[in-house]
């Protein structure tokens, strides 16, 4: 029989053991958590090679090139110097009043075009366009060039100097403004030749490229359709004009396919940045959140390129579901992405453009060009038929089907017969104070902000 | 203070137990002003000396306490003391004096420091340097010092070890604070008013009343233990574990010598340990609970969790230093290996546990806790862990380890942080580095349980210290090693340049647009009064350089009056015309001259668009013959051209800034330009950029195409990265001179020098005196 002693002395050798495990437990631990770390980075380097393998062995460039080698097969250089040229002196010729003319300056433009009332700006607005006539004529004369026109971009990631891309804006107010002026004084062959000139200004500076290019071809486009609804508030077309206006805008806009080939270019363009100027972006990610840790390298281990590699792919197949429903997918995307970000702030959140808004933005071109092929057919309808259609399923008669004249998320568009005019409508998402009470069908209500075409 | 002799002479012997620390306060804050004073970047920042003249103060007043009390019981002199012809209460009163005069001389060395940084750095001033601004800032440091020598004192009183009493300050020192947030909570809770500063007055208060306390306290506490005791309050030298605490343990532990280390590490230091862990428990459950409780808790748990991990890393080998407990265990022939591993575990343990804690804690107090955060809060902690470990190591006083290896400990992450961020070094060499205190230790555990410390000893700990401080900067070194030099003798002609047209040197002043908001100003409204104005800002100010703007309206201008005179060809117009195109050779000139590298490209990109003008058929006439001749020969004058480049560049190289080179934005993210390595490429290509600048002013056709590409990959050099090095090249744009656009826009210095546009200006110029020399009789 063990004495007291002894069995003291068995206790305290179990309780030592027990100390030396429990000590032991965290520290093991701590060590499986760093190899599983170690072992995570290691395979994610090895995905991402693998993933990057096929356009190596393809002899396809990467990067920067692939981005140069893109410009060159989908831009032609034939109007190159042509539009070099109208872009330096659209930009450049121009004198502090010039500031203060509608679209091209600060001041606001009438809401409609009426040519019986006075208009303000009529005279400055004259004599800067007649100042400038010279390169009007200079846009017209390359409107027939082949589309889209290459222009010297040096391409550096997402450092890329897109001076000449952001330029082109100038190109497309002052060309709008010459529409207005020529709407106001019901001259329809210069208003059109304007239309033409924005028309060629949107497509040759179409170049498929990245979302800031998108975003630019965007915002030219819907000058375009904006001219051309405009232009519906004075009754100056005859049937062939709009005819052909209607010609040009009878092709539904390619959401899906922009948005696979952007978001792409996207990613060539950012494994470019990651590759060349990792280094360069670490302040950056400081400044935009990262905080003392975005300074530090574990933003930019395999595993969190590998995951902005994915996060691409994955945004490129939100558009294997068609255009109808992309932006809510987007959105939801979005939604989700943000959530995780909460939790992990990474790469992804740095780099990854805001594809909620690009998908929006699409969204509201697409929906942009619908609404004005509808107000053209309405006008077209008046002119053949000497009247307004009672509502707009009668377009049928004209060759429209009712996708033509349903938005997406909006669904149908609004329409009224005025006494002088008739207005196609739909909710203005970004300017408007309050809420539509049933955003899926558009109806007349107080305090919401509408897109409104006016057709006489 | 009228003293004694003998009681002089004790004060004497007080004041030179706490010499070695005020030395090591003094020589610390010394060297962390001057390192704050060198750090680039932090010079707008002249608060930052504050942290170290308020700082060191505070670190004497924690460590005075146990050092005058807590180390005479653990050496036994107190004993010695006692047994002196001394009244108690004199010991008692002489100690209180000493603390309070090495806190005087700590207070005065610290603030002595402080003008000394004044006097030398002249963008600070003292009352920056004392935050002068915040009036309460200097008696309420005064009152909190005075609090912490006070409570220092008696805890130490009361306690049996240093190390012990240190460890309990913390707790103690935070008490009134706690009691004012606790009251200005409860004003809060039952919504009853504060005056303005409210809570600062609380704070005040009850410091002030536990100053008192801990006067009355300490005082008392003294003179109870020196005075004729009972047989419990000898404990210290009666106590067998304190005086042989290791044999005690391992007498009582089992026999397998790994667990009987690890049980006897625990029996050691049980206290220690436990109270540590409780701490962490604490402050992990407050930062959970930072919502219910006053603001400063949340504070205290941080603090106090972080001044944890440091001790209980210091713990690792400091406690078997005290005594020579590591030497009893070296004759014995404790394997080191054994030593090392085991002094590890339960201090490890705790921290990783408390990590685990306080990741949960924080992530519920609702902090930005995310993966990268934790991965690199987690291999902080881990540094700061060990770090403390190797100063426990090398140390030989508790006191001193105490209160510095948080400095050490903090150190040794910032500079690991420091070299991942701004050398930047890679992380697998942040993390070698990282792991070498814990080599140090494995690797000086033999040395140190011999008790060693001959010159040998320090020698090994400085050069491993060393291998510390130069890991992370290898690769920079290396960088910087192999990092391409521009040519001695380009180098030495660019000085002779430079110096040669010193006197030509001046700043130019670009010409921009008048952008004055005042409402008198009268707006330009016309082409014609823009070009007015343009010529009117040139003959105000003969060092003017045009700016790009006026530029491009001035070639802007001539190309619609030329498409306008194919329309109507008036007299008038072309008079226009000839006086643009006069105003334009003037801003050539201007931007010719001009000692920047940026405007003698733009003056090329004129004289290019001029001759392409020149060169058109019916040039003749609408120029006329003596403007067309005139423009010909600006364009084809070589030599001028020549010198006005050579000049540009060597003034550009002189002027140049970290990004800029004459004119030139070497980089077009500014944001990349903030690291070490990245400002050295940033100079070096500057000094590169010039010299091959230089060559090509006079290299041959051969030599020309290597030169382009390699000025232009120093353009679109990522700071921070050896150009050569680059993983994917991205093809450049073709360099057009077609391209009206392209024209103007400059991205590559000397783009266009040696251009067939010189060749076929020479050629022109070379008809024009032909057709000038036939013409003659």
């Amino acid at each position: 029989m063990p004495n007291q002693t002894d069995r003291r002395s068995a206790s305290r050798y179990q309780l030592s053991y027990g100390l030396l495990l429990v000590s032991l437990v965290p520290c093991a631990i701590l060590l499986a958590m760093g190899l599983a770390a170690g072992r995570r980075e290691w395979v994610a380097s090895g995905q991402l090679q693998a993933k990057l393998k096929p356009l190596r062995a393809a002899g396809l460039p990467l990067g920067n090139a692939a981005l140069n080698q893109r410009f060159r097969d989908v831009a032609s250089t034939e109007g190159t110097a042509a539009w070099s040229r109208i872009s330096m002196l659209c930009n450049s010729f121009r004198w502090q009043t010039v500031d203060l003319l509608p679209i091209v300056g600060a001041q606001d433009l009438p809401a409609k075009i009426d040519p019986d009332a006075p208009w303000e700006e009529d005279e400055p607005v004259g004599k800067y366009l007649a100042a400038i006539k010279p390169i009007l004529d200079l846009i017209h004369a390359a409107v027939d060039d082949p589309k889209p026109v290459w222009q010297p971009i040096e391409f550096r990631g997402i450092q890329t100097d897109l001076t000449p891309l952001q330029n082109a804006r100038v190109i497309s107010r002052i060309l709008r403004l010459e529409a207005e002026h020529a709407l106001f004084h019901r001259q329809a062959d210069r208003a059109l030749r304007a239309i033409d000139g924005l028309q060629a200004n949107a497509a040759a500076y179409d170049w498929r490229l990245f979302l800031v290019g998108e975003l630019v071809h965007l915002a030219l486009y819907q000058m375009y359709l904006d001219t051309i609804g405009r232009s519906l508030s004075v009754d100056i077309w005859n049937q062939d004009q709009i005819n052909s206006l209607m010609a040009r805008l009878q092709a539904p806009y390619p959401v899906t396919q922009r948005w696979r080939e952007c978001l792409a270019t996207e990613q060539l363009m950012v494994i470019a940045t990651l590759e060349n100027n990792a280094a360069a972006i670490r302040p950056l990610a400081h400044l935009m959140g990262g905080g003392v840790a975005g300074r530090l390298p574990l933003w930019f281990t395999p595993q969190a390129r590998l995951d902005l590699y994915n996060a691409y792919d994955e945004l490129q197949s939100l558009a294997n579901g068609g255009a109808e429903q992309l932006s809510r997918r987007a959105r939801n995307w979005d939604r989700t992405f943000t959530q995780k970000a909460a939790d992990d702030l990474s790469l992804q959140g740095l780099f990854l453009p805001a594809t909620q808004q690009f998908s929006a933005a699409l969204d509201r071109a697409s929906g942009k060009r619908k609404m004005t092929h509808t107000a053209l057919a309405i006008k077209y309808f008046n002119v053949k038929h000497e009247r307004w259609p009672e509502k707009l399923d009668e377009l049928v008669q004209i060759g429209l089907t009712q996708t033509d004249w349903t938005l997406r998320e909006q669904g149908p568009l609004g329409y009224e017969i005025n006494e002088t005019d008739a207005e196609i409508f739909c909710y203005s998402a970004y300017q408007s104070e309050q809420q539509p009470s049933n955003p899926a069908v558009i109806q007349r209500e107080p305090g919401v902000a509408y897109d409104t075409i006016s057709i006489r | 203070m009228n003293l004694s002799p003998a009681m002089r002479r004790l004060l004497w012997k007080e004041f030179q137990q706490l010499t070695p620390l005020l030395g090591v306060l003094l020589v610390m804050g010394l060297t962390l002003h001057l390192l704050l004073l060198f750090i680039p970047g932090w010079a707008g920042l002249p608060e930052r000396f504050a942290v170290v003249v308020y700082g060191l103060p505070s670190l004497f007043a924690v460590g005075a306490g146990a050092l005058l009390i807590g180390q005479e019981k653990e050496l036994g002199t107190l004993c010695w003391l006692q047994s002196l012809p001394i009244d108690p209460r004199d010991i008692v009163r002489v100690k209180l004096y000493a603390a309070l005069l090495g806190l005087a001389v700590a207070w005065s060395g610290s603030l002595l420091l402080g003008l000394l940084v004044a006097a030398i750095d002249p963008s600070t001033t003292w009352h920056q340097l004392s935050v002068g601004q915040q009036r309460w800032m200097l008696p309420a440091h005064a009152l909190f010092l005075l609090f912490m020598v006070f409570t220092g004192i008696a805890v130490s009183w009361h306690m049996r070890s240093a190390t012990f009493s240190l460890l309990t300050l913390v707790p103690v020192s935070l008490l009134p604070f706690l009691a004012a947030n606790l009251i200005a909570w409860m004003a809060e809770v039952t919504d009853t008013w504060l005056p303005p500063n409210g809570e600062n007055w609380l704070s005040g208060g009850c410091l002030l009343l536990a100053t008192l306390v801990a006067l009355r306290v300490g005082w008392k506490t003294g003179q109870r233990a020196l005075s004729p005791r009972s047989a419990d309050a000898q404990w210290w030298i009666r106590d067998t574990r304190l005086a042989r605490p290791t044999h005690s343990a391992m007498r009582k532990s089992p026999a397998a010598p790994a667990v009987a280390l690890v049980w006897q590490f625990a029996r050691q230091h049980r206290k220690l340990l436990i109270g540590m862990t409780c701490i962490l428990i604490v402050s992990g459950f407050t930062l959970g609970c930072a919502e219910l409780v006053p603001r400063g808790f949340v504070a205290t748990a941080i603090f106090a969790t972080v001044l944890s991990w440091s001790w209980l890393g210091l713990l690792v080998f400091q406690g078997d230093t005290a005594e020579d407990r590591c030497l009893f265990l070296a004759t014995r022939g404790v394997s080191p290996w054994q030593v090392w591993s085991t002094r590890q575990l339960i201090p490890c343990s705790i921290v990783t546990g408390s990590l685990v804690l306080f990741y949960f804690g924080l992530r519920q107090a609702d902090l930005p806790i995310n993966t990268n955060v934790s991965t690199l809060g987690t291999l902080a902690v881990l540094v700061f862990f060990l770090a403390s470990q190797w100063f426990g190591q090398c140390v030989r006083s508790a006191i001193v380890g105490a209160i510095l290896a948080p400095l050490v400990g903090f150190g040794a992450v910032a500079y690991l942080a420091s070299a991942s961020s701004e050398l930047p070094a890679p992380t697998w060499m942040i993390l070698i580095a990282g792991s070498i205190p814990l080599l140090a230790t494995r690797l000086m555990t033999r040395r140190w349980m011999d008790n060693q410390r001959s010159w040998r000893y320090w020698f090994l700990h400085s050069g491993l210290l060393m291998l510390f401080l130069l890991t992370p900067t290898i690769p920079f070194l290396l960088f910087v090693a192999n990092y391409p030099r521009a040519p001695k003798p380009l180098m030495i002609q660019l000085e002779e340049i430079a110096y040669d047209n010193a006197d030509s040197e001046r700043k130019a002043l670009v010409l921009t647009r008048n952008r004055s908001q005042s409402k008198d100003r009268q707006l330009v409204a016309s082409r014609s009064e823009r070009l007015a104005a343009i010529r009117e800002r040139l003959r105000s100010n003969q060092n003017a350089v045009p700016d790009l703007w006026s530029l491009k309206f001035v070639i802007a201008d001539l190309e619609v009056r030329r498409l306008e005179h194919s329309v109507d060809a008036s007299a008038e117009t072309t008079s226009e015309y000839r006086d643009s195109l006069r105003l334009l050779l003037t801003l050539r000139d201007r931007l010719r001259n001009s000692h920047r590298l940026l405007d003698q490209d733009r003056a090329d990109a004129v004289d290019v668009w001029l001759l392409a003008v020149a060169q058109t058929d019916d040039a003749v006439n609408h120029l006329g013959p003596q403007l067309r001749g005139k423009l010909i020969r600006k364009v084809a004058d070589r030599d001028h051209r020549y010198r006005m480049r050579q000049r540009a560049i060597a003034l550009s190289w002189r002027s140049a800034e970290d990004n800029n080179l004459g004119g030139y934005v070497l980089t077009t993210n500014p944001l990349a330009a903030s690291t070490v390595q990245s400002r050295f490429t940033q100079l070096r290509n500057n000094d590169l950029l010039c010299a091959l600048l230089l060559k090509k002013l006079t290299a041959t056709p051969a030599d020309r195409t290597h030169l382009n590409q390699r000025i232009r990959e120093l353009m679109e050099a990522v700071p921070g990265s050896i150009p050569a090095r680059k993983i994917i090249s991205a093809p450049s744009a073709d360099p057009s001179t077609l391209l009206l656009d392209e024209l103007l826009h400059q991205s590559v210095p000397g783009r266009r020098w040696h251009g067939d546009w010189e060749q076929a200006a020479d050629d022109l110029a070379s008809s024009l005196s032909h057709s000038a020399n036939l013409s003659q009789p």
